[in-house]
């Protein structure tokens, strides 16, 4: 590759990086994107000969300052500083790209992508950056190498020399094994950083830290959700969240019915349903254990829950939650506990900034008979409320309970109704609702829909039977994946049901049909691809973003662990790490099960590549031959070029310029020790490679011995 | 005192410019990375330190195994540029040692910078850097610098090795200086016929020696044998011219306007007697003290120079009177 194009190529590799990962957060809108990949892809093509006007560099020195001024006042109108500077930053790019020339012009290309790549880190701390990161890992080395040796060349031949040009376009120094090898550099680089970023004390302060994650919107756990919500969202394959059940069965089933409660409602209106706003109580807490309604047992179960930020800072709990481990968060090294609510209609929320997924653990007791709640007294007639003109609803109601006085029964038949008699149908289109009331064309005349018709649809009844009852929104399954072990619950195993308050316990009640409750566990190879991809997201926030000293000290107690365990003492080790983590359950001793399979594919793409070597320098050779050799011609070859790497070691290498021959003749004359052995390997060499003399293997093996010799022979000092 | 001196130093390193930058920033993300434990800070550190670290490492395998040669050019003159040649072998087996720089030490000052921008591995490159001398005499050459800021140009490191050499400097030679004709004093017999520079060609050529002028090589000849061979010219005159230098620096004289004329005298003295060793007269230098070689006409003048590339002053009673030419038969 010539050299100008390939450090051009390296030089957009890089900016293009940079660009991206200012672009990775939310400061750029879809349009201001659009504008600068369209610049960017046009500053591609703007430098000589096309684009070589006098005053064309004065002309974006102008621009970078009409620039500056504009979003000097845009901050002034008000707009968002960290917006303008991204985007200024973003325009610097471009316009450095637009009119470059020399080795000068391509380090501020290099400090401009430096600088993007650590705006990145206050812009996004999701995949998207790791991948943004690694690109940069194996990019910069190329881009610093290109523009360092452009530099040298530039100081050697002078800026606008002939010479210059010609280095420039040469091909010469950009050649595959410069890539090769600066490539290579990736791996120590990325071994040093990685070691770097683990060992760095994490007793960081915490101010000024970056904008939190990027929040997805989930509809239905907000102030108030309206009917229909939910049917447009089951088929987003986005993953909200993932459980990891304590003692799951192995293998583990394809997916599981967890119920995941988010949050519940208690008013509803015109085809709405809102929550009453009622400040929440702070949930007493044991260290880093959160009392919902009693601390956790022994016998409880645990689900550890990684839940991705969305815009609502809900608590998802599993069915039958009793209390929560919230980690806290490390600010300059000190832990701090979150704040977690709770507020009525069970509605667990957290404060404080999330900066990644968020992991908390969920203890659920196996005794499911409902929750008892207390219920303030302005909400406690909101339960009961029905709208007016749900006369029709109220005698369906009465009807469908035929009498049965027993709430339980009463909610049990209801639920049957609209569940297994076949009378309704679940569906995810949309009926028609237009100038009408949804819950009556639901139960009247589509008789289909998806969970949240059915929820209200049971809600309102029960209600018209004068039980309390609430809307409940939340998650209802998960899928197995495989290379992350986890459950994934995804935006579209959003569901909605019901919770009636019977003899002072909420029992849950879920009307939606069988078909609407249960999903077939998606596959498929863009499904594994988007598996692994979680799987990665999850790696990530937790050993990368989530970092902190608390995991560090865990760290440096397993690799102490190991190190006794290596030196025979793995008693005293295995005793010692267990003393050193309390009561911390994660830790244990560090398992060390070599993967022989691993080892072996290592060795065979390490095998495969020297056989390969070696394949392409005899191919090589043949070439610089002119022809195929014949083996003896061959071996004369290989005999040959061992002369002459023994030779050059002895500092003696052959000019170019001269024979073999004259060369022996040469090292004869002047007392060379070896001369002998040279005049011998030479004649050998030129008359199987020239003549009709053959070269058996084992006269190749003597020769090839003799000149291997002449290396030592000439650093031996002479006798005396 | 130092009695021994190493061939060749301990490698040493400092930050170039750019380097200083990014270690400023270096330290800037660390500052933010504590600040505000935002990990990805941190990680952006650990990149930039392995850069750090990475560079140092391939920086020493660039400088690892080279040789380095120094070529001195045959003639050098006062106040004109010549070039001295640097040869630089890379004895590695596998790795080429790219952005390689070499300064020299002449006379305790360095050199301009020899560049090597990649030296493949077992190949030998030679480039050259320019040097002009102030004065004639001889000038010392001691250590080589060998650099390089190889991969990233953050950090220069280098190493000097010892290669004591010395280099004669000969005066700088006037461009225009007419020469007095040489009048054959009485009794001079006819001009002897012998080999020499003078204006007609022999029609016999030998081979090239050092010193001889490119323009008299017979290139004919030369493609036909093999080797160089330069024409042979017939010597016009046996003449033989006796320079004279006063080089006796007398008390009560103006030192510094003393030592000047001296030079020019110097340069003149250089630049007459090449002029009459091409016209094939025979030239000789006095001074006070010493007598040079007798430089048979039509051979190149390097004695001469060499001669005068190292003539001093000696300090005296008496005042100078310059030079003056003296002929006499030969």
């Amino acid at each position: 590759m010539r050299f100008a194009f390939a450090h051009k190529l390296v030089a957009y590799l890089f900016a293009g990086l940079g660009l991206s990962a200012l672009m990775l957060g939310t400061t750029f809108s879809a349009i201001e994107s659009l504008l600068v990949v369209g610049a960017f892809v046009a500053s591609w093509f703007a430098e000589p000969p096309l684009l070589d006007r006098p005053g064309y560099s004065r002309f974006w020195n102008i621009a970078a300052v009409v620039f500056l001024v504009i979003q000097i006042a845009r901050v002034i109108g008000g707009e968002a500083t960290l917006t303008v500077g991204v985007q200024y930053a973003a325009f610097l790019q471009i316009s450095r790209l637009s009119h470059r020339k020399t080795a000068a012009d391509y380090q501020q290309i290099v400090i401009l992508g430096f600088l993007h790549l650590i705006a990145g880190t206050v812009l996004s701390e999701g995949l998207d950056y790791a991948v943004v990161f690694f690109g940069f890992v194996v990019v910069m080395p190329w881009m610093l190498a290109l523009t360092h040796l452009r530099r040298e060349l530039e100081n050697q031949y002078g800026a606008n020399s002939p010479m210059l040009r010609g280095e420039l376009e040469s091909r010469q120094l950009a050649t595959p094994a410069f890539f090769g090898g600066t490539t290579l550099l990736a791996v120590p680089l990325f071994i040093l950083t990685a070691a770097m970023f683990f060992a760095f004390p994490r007793v960081g302060f915490g101010f000024l830290s970056s904008l939190g994650a990027r929040t997805q919107s989930v509809a239905g756990f907000g102030d108030d959700v309206e009917l229909g919500g939910f049917g447009t969202i089951r088929d987003d394959p986005t993953v909200v969240m993932r459980v990891k059940p304590k003692n799951r069965p192995n293998p583990p089933q394809q997916s599981i019915s967890v119920r995941l409660r988010g949050t519940s409602f208690d008013r509803y209106g015109e085809g709405r349903w809102s929550r009453t706003q009622i400040a929440g109580e702070e949930l007493r807490r044991l260290q880093d254990q959160y009392i919902v309604f009693r601390p956790p047992r022994p016998e409880d179960q645990e689900y550890e829950i990684i839940l991705d930020p969305i815009e609502e800072a809900v608590l998802f709990l599993p069915e039958g939650t009793v209390a929560l481990q919230v980690p806290p968060v490390m600010r300059s090294g000190r832990s701090r506990y979150r704040l977690i609510t709770h507020a009525p209609g069970l509605d667990v929320r957290y404060g404080g900034r999330v900066h990644g997924p968020l992991t908390y653990k969920a203890f659920t007791t196996r005794k499911r008979r409902g929750f008892p709640e207390r219920i303030p007294k302005a909400l406690r007639k909101h339960y009961v409320e029905i709208p007016a003109g749900y006369e029709r609803v109220a005698s369906l109601a009465r009807e469908v309970v035929q009498g049965a006085s027993n709430p339980y029964v009463q909610a049990q038949q209801v639920e049957r109704y609209l569940r297994g008699s076949g009378n309704f149908r679940y569906t995810l289109e949309q009926p028609n609702t237009e100038g009408k009331d949804p819950l009556h064309v639901f139960l009247f005349e589509a008789k289909a829909g998806h969970c949240e018709y059915f929820s209200t649809a049971m809600a309102i009844m029960m209600r018209s039977l004068g039980l309390p009852a609430r809307n409940v929104t939340g998650f209802l399954g998960a899928d197995y994946n495989p290379y992350g072990d986890y459950y994934a619950v995804r935006n579209g195993h959003a569901h909605s049901w019901v919770e009636v308050l019977i003899d002072g316990r909420w029992i849950t009640f879920d009307p939606t049909p069988a078909s609407g409750q249960v999903f077939a566990s998606p596959s498929g190879f863009t499904v594994k691809l988007r598996q692994m991809m979680d799987a990665m997201r999850v790696r990530w926030a937790e050993y990368v973003v989530e970092y902190n000293i608390r995991d560090q000290a865990k760290a440096l107690q397993r690799l102490a662990a190991w190190y006794r365990s290596l030196r025979g003492n793995r008693g005293a080790a295995q005793s010692n790490a267990n003393r050193d983590s309390g009561d911390d359950q994660d830790f244990g001793p560090v398992p060390f099960r070599p993967d022989w399979r691993w080892f072996i594919a290592i060795m065979s793409v390490f095998g495969a590549a020297v056989l390969f070597v070696r394949w392409s320098r005899r191919r090589r050779r043949q070439t610089r031959a002119g022809r195929q050799l014949d083996p003896d011609r061959d071996r004369a070859v290989r005999l040959y070029l061992s002369l002459e790497s023994s030779l050059r070691s002895a500092g003696h290498a052959r000019p170019p310029d001269v024979t073999p021959t004259e060369h022996a003749e040469e090292l004869g004359r002047s007392g060379f020790v070896a001369a002998d052995d040279v005049r011998e390997v030479t004649s050998a060499y030129l008359a199987a490679r020239f003549g009709e003399d053959g070269l058996p293997p084992h006269e190749y093996h003597r020769l090839r011995h003799l000149s291997r010799g002449i290396r030592a022979k000439a650093k031996r000092p002479p006798i005396a | 005192m130092r009695i021994f001196r190493r061939r060749r130093s301990k490698r040493k390193f400092r930050l170039t410019r750019e380097g200083r930058a990014f270690l400023l920033v270096t330290l800037g993300v660390g500052l933010a990375a504590v600040n505000t434990a935002n990990n990805l800070l941190y990680l952006v550190l650990g990149l930039l330190l392995s850069l750090l670290l990475v560079s140092g490492v391939l920086s020493d395998l660039a400088l690892w195994r080279l040789q380095i040669k120094r070529r001195l050019p045959t003639r050098m003159f006062a106040g004109k540029r010549s070039l001295i040649e640097v040869a630089l072998l890379n004895e590695k087996r596998w790795l080429s040692s790219i952005s390689v720089e070499i300064i020299d030490e002449l006379d305790g000052v360095e050199s301009q910078p020899a560049r090597f921008v990649r030296v493949a591995p077992g190949q030998t490159k030679v480039t050259n850097y320019g040097f002009e001398a102030k004065r004639r005499g001889t000038v010392e050459l001691g250590t080589m610098r060998v650099l390089t800021r190889y991969p990233f140009g953050l950090i220069e490191k280098g190493y000097t090795i010892f290669v004591p050499d010395e280099l004669i400097v000969y005066p700088g030679l006037l461009e225009h200086i007419a020469t007095p004709s040489i009048r054959p004093m009485h009794g001079d017999a006819a001009p002897m016929h012998r080999t020499g520079r003078g204006s007609e060609f022999a029609g016999s050529v030998r081979f090239y020696r050092e010193g001889d002028e490119a323009r008299d090589i017979h290139w004919k000849r030369t493609a036909s044998r093999g080797e160089l061979v330069v024409r042979e010219h017939e010597q016009d005159s046996s003449a033989l011219v006796t320079l004279t230098v006063d080089n006796v620096l007398r008390s009560g004289v103006d030192e510094a306007a003393w030592r000047e004329r001296f030079e020019s005298t110097i340069s003149e003295v250089a630049t007459v007697a090449s002029a009459y060793l091409a016209q094939g007269v025979s030239v000789q230098v006095q001074t006070s003290d010493h007598v040079s070689p007798l430089v048979t006409g039509g051979t190149p003048p390097d004695p001469i120079w060499r001669f005068l590339a190292l003539l001093d002053s000696v300090r005296a009673e008496a005042p100078s009177r310059g030079r003056k030419y003296k002929r006499r038969a030969a």
